[in-house]
């Protein structure tokens, strides 16, 4: 039999690997063709949370698959090496042996055929890939539908602009046309008023009383890609310049975005109900930390025009 | 009990009449506290992970060839 050499086993398993590299490449190039459809079908003054969104949704995701791609070429490599040296160290081991015949397909002549609880098993494993991969796409389509809905809806940020021209706004309520807000206020913090609007803390002023009024909100609505996105999902593309429009006890409030900060919830700073005149809008921000609730916030400070 | 919030200096100071071996303190943390969604970046890695075994897993059992 033929020896192979350990450059010519590396050489075989980079080449068969580097097709892995074209997944992402894809998913860059498809992702990028929406932002920019996005970006050439809507008004420059539309353009601003394109960019961000281009970066969250494009650009992170195709360097983190790249990066996970060749840490696992890497892994593959150092295991082939190992390997190699394993066999070069201990000839005599029965799993060369095997791994030889699997490789020149000699296991396929003296297969025996499988048995029933053999054949159960297999099925069992293919249920369970299926679910999972249903359960991933899902997940992924759950928490990607809010920046697929900003990319595609260019004329219902028109249509929110022309809803605060008009001002027929019934109730306390908050339109951010650029993040697709358009949600009631509601009085004071709980579960179930977060998932019916925003939340004013009722210990802060109210608009137009003269403090800094904190409106919190959900970043990310129950599970399931068939409901709709949650209120404050992409408070992420606000910029500086950015006009928020609130209506609230039947006046309409103007306040433009100046910064935008992140924050840990046991920063005072984040519900400072004692300084001057502006609006906070708080929702939670993504982390690298291994949890799925993050103790991070978004903090958005806006001043009256 | 009675409670004194000093805003300057961010500190809350606590009288007690009685002291109690079974009184606990804890913090509340300075905002509503609710959480006001969930860690995106998480989820996104979980939905990666489950689809890789999937297809890891469906590879395995010949469903299909990559």
């Amino acid at each position: 039999m033929e020896a192979v050499t350990l450059s010519a086993k590396i050489r075989d398993k980079i080449k068969k690997s580097l097709k892995w590299y074209s997944y992402p490449l894809i998913y860059f190039l498809v992702t990028s063709l929406v932002c920019a459809y996005a970006w050439y079908t809507r008004p420059i003054p539309h353009r601003a949370g394109i960019k961000i969104v281009f970066k969250t949704i494009s650009v992170i995701p195709t360097l983190i698959w790249i990066g996970a791609t060749t840490l696992w070429i890497v892994a593959a490599v150092i295991i082939v090496g190992i390997a190699y040296w394993l066999q070069k160290r201990f000839p005599q081991l029965a799993i060369w042996n095997k791994a030889e015949r699997v490789s020149h397909g000699a296991s396929s002549d003296i297969k025996a055929p499988a048995s029933l609880w053999r054949r159960i098993a297999n099925a069992s494993l293919s249920v369970l890939g299926i679910l999972l991969i249903v359960t991933g796409l899902s997940l992924a389509i759950w928490i990607s539908r809010p920046y697929i809905t900003l990319l595609l809806s260019t004329s219902k940020i028109e249509a929110l602009e022309n809803k605060v021209k008009l001002g027929r706004v019934q109730g306390n309520r908050i339109i951010i046309p650029t993040a697709l807000v358009d949600v009631p206020i509601l009085e004071g913090v709980s579960i179930g008023q977060l998932s019916q609007g925003v939340c004013h803390i009722s210990q802060s002023p109210s608009p137009g009383e003269g403090g800094n009024c904190i409106i919190e909100g959900h970043n990310l609505a129950e599970f399931g890609w068939w409901r709709p996105q949650s209120f404050f999902s992409m408070l992420e593309v606000l910029d500086k310049g950015t006009p928020i429009y609130i209506f609230y006890g039947g006046k309409k409030y103007i306040y433009t975005v100046k910064e935008k900060n992140y924050k840990s919830i046991n920063d005072p700073k984040l519900y400072d109900i004692t300084l001057g005149e502006r609006l906070t809008l708080i929702t939670c921000v993504s982390t690298w930390s291994p949890t799925i609730y993050t103790n991070r916030r978004t903090m958005i400070t806006a001043y009256p025009q | 009990m009675t409670l004194t919030v000093n805003t300057v200096n961010n500190t809350i100071t606590g009288t007690v009449s009685s002291l109690s071996p079974f009184s606990i303190g804890y913090y509340l943390g300075s905002g509503s506290g609710y959480a006001t969604g969930a860690n995106t970046k998480m989820i996104a890695i979980l939905a990666l992970l489950a689809i890789s075994a999937g297809l890891f897993i469906l590879r395995k059992n010949k469903w299909i060839k990559v």
